[in-house]
């Protein structure tokens, strides 16, 4: 059989899996294993099926994965967030739409210290959404807001996306994670330039006059604000140790992530007793959470090495690139069409997928037309952040219509547009000045 | 048996969380020998991959039942109950016969591993049919944890009513 046919008929395949709600990872390895069995054969796919859990996992370099997920877990169950959203409420009480910026930047800092979006969006969406409501803000704004500042937690470094990607393409993963910074600040700069334009225009009637009453003596007491602090404090060293030991070479990234974890750790352990659960019972939660998400990431990555053997075994990958580099169209253009790709995908299925569908295809083709292989990990990051945000998949927006009342899916997506015409305008900036991905990297090599 | 099935899952999944924080310790303490002595721990770089190999696998069926797994309802949700159903059947015969095929696969490989003691390559040559043989039963639990979601929606098909998930 041709490739092609097997390429379509196992696309067909994991498209039927998916729409039978089957887990992503079973429906890339059902794929991958139908199109092995149409070209290669049963002897072929049996080897692949007995290899790739184990080579898919024991790589040294994958330590690095469960160390982020563990570290951003233990400080989610911490209860830094909440704190953090206070403290970043108090800065920016004076600023014309005060409390969707003080969202974004305790989105941002949460970022700093976990590599996924949907801790971020269920804790601020709990804590921030009826607040804004309170002052004014229409619901779709205030749930655009959550959606939209949960998005950086994929990007900020430590990235779980971004270090997949790496592993994927065998990039420098410490590069990968220093290049998430300036687009990441970029995004949260352009993300409260947003919302301070909207305020102003009235999109949401934000109503920052009662914003000091609002905050209750609560605020002003001194041990809230020590607490405050102490928050702040927690983020900024774990972001140090793990940052600032990457790019001084003091760690790799896997010790980086080992050393992040042991600090989230011990912040537990300080604040555990505060927590809802208690410390025990946080702790308990965080370490079963950490082992869920874990098997869930390298399922992806067992099922997308079957489905990457697969395309590796019909020279997909190669063919592809051949026959762009021969077309006699602009190197911009073939990226334009990839990125349109990524945007339609982004709508349909999470990110990690997206990387394990199109990375095997889309990296040498991108990196053969002379464009950075990091620059383009970032980039991709940035259309899978869109992807969060737009239906009919936005996972970021059914998130917050699952854990706030009263916010309805379609309010979610049309108060996430704005943020989606953001993005778009940060990926602009991205493609015209690569520099600002590429800068931090490579000060650091230097 | 859903019980069972249910705390075997947890059960692997604490062993999971407990193979994740050593490989985090591990990590550490290599990073202080290595600042005081300048010396890395022998063994560690081989260790590592081992243990994570265990913790992936054996924490599926527990991802599977608190349904981490990443999945879209995008199409099943615009379905009424049995049709609805009736997919889910089809999409978990077709998944659990892989992963089924992949347990047969993968046990033979542990068993050829445990059979020539099977080491890691490198100095220290450390054993990896522990983490070979974690490979069949991580994925035989997950073949049960998706074996009871396939019965629950058979009960469905068959007009009774669907079982409350508790986790």
């Amino acid at each position: 059989m041709s490739v092609s046919v097997a390429l379509i008929i196992a696309l067909v395949v994991f498209g039927a899996l998916l729409a039978a709600e089957m887990p992503v990872a079973l429906a890339l390895a059902v794929a991958g294993a139908t199109g092995l069995l149409l070209i290669d054969g049963v002897e072929q796919t049996a080897a692949t099926l007995a290899s790739a859990p184990f080579e898919a996992t024991s790589g040294y370099s994958l330590v690095v994965i469960p160390m982020f997920i563990l570290m951003g877990v233990l400080i989610a169950n911490a209860g830094v967030l909440s704190d953090l959203f206070s403290l970043a409420n108090r800065l920016t009480r004076r600023i014309p739409g005060g409390l969707g910026v003080a969202t974004v930047m305790s989105a941002a800092g949460f970022a700093a210290v976990t590599g996924s979006s949907a801790a971020a969006v269920a804790t601020l969406g709990r804590l921030c959404v009826g607040e804004m409501r309170k002052h004014g803000y229409s619901v779709r704004l205030a749930a655009g807001i959550v959606a939209a500042s949960g998005t950086l937690g994929i990007l900020i470094p430590p990235s779980i996306v971004l270090v997949i990607y790496g592993v994927l393409t065998t990039e420098s993963i410490g590069a990968l994670l220093l290049a998430g910074v300036v687009p990441g600040i970029l995004t949260a700069v352009v993300y409260i330039i947003t919302i301070v334009t909207l305020v102003r225009i009235g999109y949401g009637r934000a109503d920052d006059a009662v914003r000091v009453e609002a905050a209750g003596p609560a605020d002003t007491a001194s041990t809230a604000r020590l607490r405050e602090y102490e928050s702040a404090f927690y983020i900024l060293i774990v972001f140090v140790v793990v940052l600032g030991g990457i790019y001084g070479g003091i760690f790799t990234e896997t010790e980086a992530g080992a050393m992040g974890a042991l600090c989230a750790l011990v912040i537990l352990f300080i604040r555990g007793s505060r927590t809802e659960l208690g410390l025990w019972r946080s702790l308990a939660a965080a370490l079963r959470e950490s082992a869920a998400v874990t098997s869930m990431i390298f399922a992806l990555l067992i099922g997308g090495s079957v489905f990457t053997l697969f395309l590796v075994s019909g020279r997909l990958p190669n063919d592809l690139t051949d026959w762009v580099i021969g077309l006699d169209v602009s190197s911009h253009v073939v990226l334009l069409i990839f990125l349109l790709v990524l945007l339609v995908l982004g709508a349909l299925i999470d990110g990690v997928s997206i990387l394990l569908l199109t990375v095997p295809l889309a990296y040498p083709v991108i990196t053969e037309l002379g464009f950075s292989g990091i620059w383009f990990g970032v980039i991709m990051v940035k259309m899978i952040e869109i992807g969060l945000l737009t239906p009919p998949f936005g996972i970021n927006v059914y998130l917050v219509a699952g854990v706030v009342k009263g916010v309805r899916v379609e309010d979610a997506f049309r108060g996430a547009f704005p943020f989606v015409v953001a993005e778009i305008c940060v990926v602009t900036i991205l493609i015209a000045f690569p520099e600002l991905v590429t800068w931090l990297p490579d000060l650091a090599r230097d | 048996m859903r019980r069972a099935i249910h705390t075997l899952s947890a059960t692997f999944a604490a062993v999971a969380a407990i193979g994740i924080v050593v490989l985090m310790g591990i990590t550490v303490a290599d990073v202080i020998r290595r600042a005081l002595t300048d010396k890395s721990i022998q063994g560690g770089i081989e260790l590592a991959p081992l243990i994570l190999v265990g913790a992936v696998l054996l924490g599926l069926g527990y991802a599977e039942q608190t349904r981490t797994n990443v999945r879209t309802s995008l199409v099943t949700s615009r379905l009424a109950a049995r049709p609805r159903a009736a997919v889910r059947c089809v999409g978990f015969v077709v998944v659990i016969g892989l992963v089924l095929w992949m347990v047969w696969e993968t046990a033979d490989r542990a068993r050829s591993a445990v059979e020539i003691g099977e080491v890691t390559p490198g100095f220290v040559g450390l054993p990896a049919w522990p983490a070979r043989v974690a490979i069949p039963i991580g994925l035989g639990v997950l073949a049960l944890e998706l074996l009871l979601q396939l019965l629950d929606e058979l009960r469905v098909l068959a007009g009774r009513e669907p079982v409350e998930r508790t986790a």
